[in-house]
């Protein structure tokens, strides 16, 4: 089958469904529509048939399916209603028009790119105005690469569970896990699904960079309802790690350090250089970053920060383990 | 929107462009196949297929009357639209695209820049409204950029493009270290959640980009900007900020396998012992001697000897600080 005669199929099919108010029932379809009438059996015509109804779908047209009144569950047809089909009339001026035309590019290259070219299409077939090339001095860009990502915003929307391999940093396997999303949420450039963990019967951040291969869809539409109020991307921020309770004073010199130096409550001068208290949780991590700075940081106190710090030291001068 | 790339014309987004085609027609009357096809960025060959294909189609029956009219045969190429039958008006907005362009106009509100803050806001709320029921897609999608600590910073980022003036910065980059400079402002960028200023840079004399959440101040002055004409901006096609320099290859422990992602790597490759083995772009190698200071045994250099000694050199340099009561 082409790609004319698939177009000229849908279209066919988009306005039998419109041109009534009434249900058509699909042995009217069948008849009205040559592509079908030519369909080489009834099965042939119900694959074809349910392909195209879901293509419409997908494209954002309202197929409405209305059961039969005998009560026994059968479908009586199929419709479009015009009012539900139709795009209501919004009336851009010309600086919002500048405005959608600088959202339109923000996805360029990304899985949302073509969505948010057809958007336009449609905006403009308003009348209003043409969406024109947004303001200079300003280019934003968001990247999907992730391949589950657009199955995960279906699955958002439908409130459908997914099923995927999880491979955290560290683990020698991904793990199966089956979740109900919450939310997909992109924060500092990567991309995350916030939802329950069925096996875990907890809320759970998942990083999309993580999942192996592609998230699969599994289930019934509409399978769970996601909490009321649920805050997707504080959930993400509050599961990276936080500065703790632990307070670290900290010898820095003039001009250097200046990651901790954000991260300090207080700076004292002293004597060509600066003492920093910085607030931490694990000793680990925070020895970690003072090594980093090589000579420019020296820890006074606690301790025990400060023999993590000389441990790591001995070990990358050279000198073994302490 | 010539500027948007397309995809392959499949079925689907054939019939998304004729569903856009006949009432952007109906509002354009008179326009002609050329300005047509330019503006649904297909050739005015493509066009007058879509076209044929329109008038081939309709209600079930195919009567005089039942079929989509629209005329453009008349030597002037003008396209006239008689009867649209049901399709005079836009399809309304799938889920897809109305979270395209709703989740990238409240991206639009996070970042400092020259864009109309009540037009951005207009927009928004009219296509909210537009969207319906597939306003719930765009709710489940949720984007938080990086950008400037200070709000001062912001204000004056945003004033030295919208009036065409010159910045004063204070500026830690990458490499910890703080510089002043004055810039030429070109653009804001938000590239990979992170929001940068794009500008011609004095000091180096070069176009450079500053990431927002690293200038600690920046004063507009009364000069104005003057971009050289040669001032090349940043390609934002091409893989946008990746570090230029000699690769080097390090091999990850498994707790420091974070790193390929966080980092722009060329390759990436399992070792098979739990190592990832993979090739980095550096660009200064006193940002890698840091790194590798940081992480410990849990990153080898592979493939230059000379790094993994400077290491040796700054961590003894570093333990003489401790040496009063080591």
């Amino acid at each position: 089958m082409s790609q004319k005669d698939r177009t000229e199929r849908l279209l066919n099919l988009l306005f039998a469904l419109m041109a009534s108010s009434r249900p058509v029932p699909k042995h009217v379809l069948r008849d009205a529509i040559e592509a079908y009438k030519d369909s080489p059996s009834e099965e042939a015509f119900e694959r074809m048939f349910e392909r195209d109804k879901d293509e419409l779908r997908s494209m954002g047209v309202p197929v409405e399916t209305v059961e039969g009144a005998d009560g026994v569950g059968g479908i009586e047809g199929y419709r479009v209603a015009a009012d539900d089909y139709a795009l209501p009339a919004v009336d851009f001026t010309a600086d919002e028009l500048a405005v959608l035309g600088l959202a339109a590019r923000v996805w360029e290259q990304a899985s949302l790119g073509p969505a948010a070219q057809r958007a336009v299409q449609k905006l403009e077939a308003l009348g209003s105005g043409a969406v024109v090339d947004g303001p200079v001095g300003i280019e934003t860009r968001i990247a999907t690469a992730e391949p589950s990502f657009p199955v995960l915003l279906e699955a958002v929307r439908t409130r459908r569970s997914v099923r995927f391999d999880y491979r955290k940093p560290g683990d020698d396997a991904p793990e199966a896990r089956e979740v109900q999303p919450w939310g997909v949420a992109s924060r500092r450039g990567h991309w995350y699904l916030v939802g329950h963990d069925v096996a875990r019967g907890a809320a759970r951040v998942f990083r999309l960079s993580r999942v192996v291969g592609a998230a699969q869809a599994h289930g019934e539409p509409g399978a769970y309802d996601v909490p009321e109020g649920v805050d997707v991307v504080g959930m993400i921020a509050e599961s990276a790690p936080r500065p703790g309770s632990s307070t670290a004073t900290i010898r820095v010199a003039e001009g250097r350090a200046n990651g901790l130096r954000r991260r300090a409550t207080s700076v004292t001068p002293d004597g060509g250089s600066d003492v920093l208290e910085v607030p931490f949780s694990d000793d680990e991590a925070m020895a970690a970053d003072v090594v980093g700075l090589g000579a420019a940081a020296v820890v006074l106190a606690p301790e025990s920060l400060r023999s993590a710090v000389v441990r790591r030291l001995r070990l990358a001068a050279g000198e073994g383990a302490a | 929107m010539s500027a948007v790339k397309r995809g392959p014309d499949t079925a689907a987004s054939r019939l998304s462009r004729l569903l856009a085609l006949v009432p952007w027609l109906s509002a354009h009357e008179g326009v002609t196949i050329d300005e047509a096809a330019a503006h649904f960025g297909v050739t005015p060959d493509q066009l007058q297929n879509d076209l044929w294909l329109l008038i081939c189609t309709g209600r079930p029956g195919h009567q005089h009357g039942d079929l989509v009219d629209i005329q453009f045969w008349d030597e002037d190429g003008r396209i006239t639209v008689v009867d649209a039958q049901t399709l005079d008006r836009p399809l309304r907005l799938s889920p897809d695209e109305a979270a395209s362009l709703l989740v990238a106009l409240r991206v639009l509100a996070q970042v400092p820049g020259p864009h109309d803050r009540a037009a951005l806001a207009g927009a928004t709320s009219k296509l909210e409204a537009a969207a319906g029921e597939a306003l719930s897609a765009a709710d489940g999608v949720s984007v938080a950029v990086s950008t400037a600590r200070d709000p001062e910073v912001s204000a004056a980022v945003t004033s030295g493009l919208a009036e065409g003036r010159a910045l004063h910065l204070t500026y830690v980059g990458a490499l910890d270290e703080r510089t002043e400079r004055v810039v030429d402002p070109m653009r804001v960028l938000t590239l990979d959640g992170r929001t940068y200023l794009e500008a011609w840079c004095r000091r180096a004399e070069a176009v450079r980009t500053f990431r927002l959440d690293r200038i600690e101040a920046a004063v507009v002055l009364e000069e104005p900007a003057v971009v050289p004409d040669d001032a090349a901006p940043v390609d934002l096609g091409a893989g946008a900020l990746r570090p230029e320099g000699a690769p080097v290859t390090l091999a990850l422990a498994p707790e420091v396998s974070w790193i390929a992602e966080e980092h722009p790597v060329e390759s990436v490759r399992d070792l098979g012992d739990g190592r990832l083995e993979v090739v980095m772009p550096v660009a200064d190698e006193r940002w890698l001697v840091r790194l590798l200071l940081r992480m410990g045994p849990s990153v080898t250099v592979l493939d230059r000897p000379d790094l993994a000694e400077r290491v040796q050199d700054e961590a003894r340099r570093a333990l003489a600080g401790y040496s009063d009561r080591a």
